[in-house]
């Protein structure tokens, strides 16, 4: 067992297995079923080791899977940082 | 690929909950040759972005007759698609912050009742013991029904399409339509940027876009485009379980089996237009009414933050009923920010329409001749 998304606990595995069922292949479409890339991270330990994977299994070369776009905010943010409260780092 | 040459009873254009509901509905009912067209990947459109929130409590019968009957669906769907869709039946709290307020969610619990609708009134206590992180200030009352649920959009669009290609039907993405071959009143020919194909029955299930494939036949859909902005936040424990949801202040918000918080809230000065990127008024506006109505989350962190649209008409109803001007043409579009939820029921009366049966709910409130004659009284429940 190789776990390959650190933020949501998904194997190898998982991800191929998932590739295979619903004959994903694009990044776009694994990330919303098993949300990969999604994480406190943002996809950043995760998403090239994904991409190695897909194309090994779609025989694709690395460069024509389809890659998420990166969502703001680039890191993470207390909500309450949005609306510039201070007590509540107490 | 292309694909030229090859004839479909039905071509559904749009690889949304909707068109893929038409199409799951359409081969279960015994119906053979169907191919949906989707011109980006699966869960590109609204359905891929939502909330995945479904709820019956309406303030309209039009929308309560369609989720009503789509949650019976939903609830023998994940055995039907054998796959796991996340549907939970966790419930939906709406809060009501003024006496005027409080007085519409009254008669909305009103109609519910006289469909056969189990919602309830609460007090802002009853409400705090459902969602103890509710801050019960300011609330006047709330309404609450457990059988209002939630389910993974993405999971649901996978799990249709996988189905329909057991049964025998096609899911062809990043294939868009541009154009249409006409001849007399009817559509002979789609054209795709793959090549054209032959049809009997045509389906417009293309939501946010569903003007513009109006306009290619020649027919005016009164559908805009409205950016619609949602967050989610980091996991945490189980804090409640029910979607949380206040007409008035235009937010939603629940918490997913994983655990992360979804969210989002309309922005009032929104315009109609393919507007895709976040805007900075939404974390601000979203966050503030967050801490507002539950403080604790205050802590959290957002994750990431995202747009979609919402494909609104003027009574903020939808249009399922044939096209005014082709003959083989039939309209499902137009669901206003809650396509998700009434897609099941949805996709059943369109394919009973494909297969030439009677619809087995009455389609005249959901017909385009509506707005023509001004008949139209906006739905008062909608969110964002
Ligand atoms: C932020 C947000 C939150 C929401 N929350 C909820 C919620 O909690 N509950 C709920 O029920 N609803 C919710 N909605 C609304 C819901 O997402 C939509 O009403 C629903 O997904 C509409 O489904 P659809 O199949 O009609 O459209 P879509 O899912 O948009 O599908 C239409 C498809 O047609 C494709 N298409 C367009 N033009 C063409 C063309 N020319 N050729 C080929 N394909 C084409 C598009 O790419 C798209 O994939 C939300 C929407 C947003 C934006
Ligand atoms: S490791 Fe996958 S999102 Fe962080």
């Amino acid at each position: 067992m190789k776990i390959v998304c650190r933020c949501y606990d998904i194997t190898e595995e998982e991800i191929i297995e998932t590739i295979k069922k619903y004959n994903i292949t694009s990044l776009e479409e694994l990330k919303r079923i098993l949300n990969v890339g999604m994480g406190e991270c943002q996809g950043r330990t995760c998403i090239p080791i994904i991409i190695s994977i897909m194309s090994r299994i779609l025989g694709k070369s690395p460069d024509d899977i389809e890659v998420p776009k990166p969502r703001p905010p680039a890191f993470t943010v207390r909500l309450g940082d949005f609306i510039g409260d201070e007590d509540a780092h107490k | 690929m292309l694909i030229s040459n090859e004839k479909y009873d039905v071509i559904i254009i749009g690889a949304g909950s909707i068109g893929l509901m038409t199409a799951y509905h359409f081969l279960k009912m015994g119906g053979k040759s169907v191919i949906v067209l989707e011109k980006g990947y699966l869960g590109c459109g609204s359905t891929g972005r939502c909330g995945g929130g479904i709820r019956e409590q309406w303030g309209s019968p039009e929308n309560i007759i369609l989720a009503k009957k789509s949650i019976d669906i939903w609830e023998k769907l994940p055995k039907e698609l054998e796959d796991d869709l996340e549907f939970h039946q966790g419930g939906y709290l709406i809060l009501a912050f003024s006496e005027e307020e409080a007085e519409t969610l009254k008669q909305n619990v009103h109609l519910q009742h006289k469909f056969g609708i189990n919602s309830k009134i609460l007090t802002p206590e009853e409400a705090k013991e459902i969602v103890p992180i509710l801050n019960t200030s300011g609330i006047v009352l709330a309404t609450y029904n457990k059988r209002d649920a939630k389910a993974s959009p993405f999971r649901t669009l996978f799990a249709l399409k996988k189905k329909i290609e057991e049964m025998g039907g096609k899911v062809l993405t990043h294939t868009e339509v541009i154009g249409f071959k006409v001849k007399g009143k009817e559509v002979k020919e789609v054209i795709t940027t793959r090549g054209s194909l032959k049809a009997n029955l045509v389906v417009n299930a293309t939501g946010a876009w569903s003007k513009i494939i109006g306009k290619m036949l020649g027919e005016n859909l009164p559908v805009e485009p409205y950016r619609h902005e949602i967050m989610v936040t980091e996991r945490l424990s189980h804090l409640f379980d029910p979607m949380v949801i206040s007409f008035s202040k235009g937010i939603y918000f629940q918490q997913m089996p994983r655990g992360e918080i979804i969210g989002g809230i309309g922005n009032p000065e929104e315009k109609p237009g393919f507007f895709i990127q976040p805007t900075s008024w939404f974390p601000y506006h979203f966050a503030k009414t967050l801490i507002e109505i539950a403080p604790a989350l205050r802590h959290v962190r957002m994750l990431r933050h995202w747009t979609g649209y919402y494909e609104v008409t003027p009574d903020a109803k939808p249009i399922i009923d044939y096209s005014e001007v082709i003959n083989n043409v039939i309209h499902a579009t137009g669901f206003s920010g809650h396509g998700f939820m009434v897609s099941p029921m949805v996709g059943k009366i369109v394919a009973e329409m494909l297969l030439g049966k009677s619809p087995s709910i009455d389609i005249e409130p959901y017909s385009i001749r509506r707005f023509r004659e001004g008949r139209i009284v906006r739905e008062t429940g909608v969110v964002g």
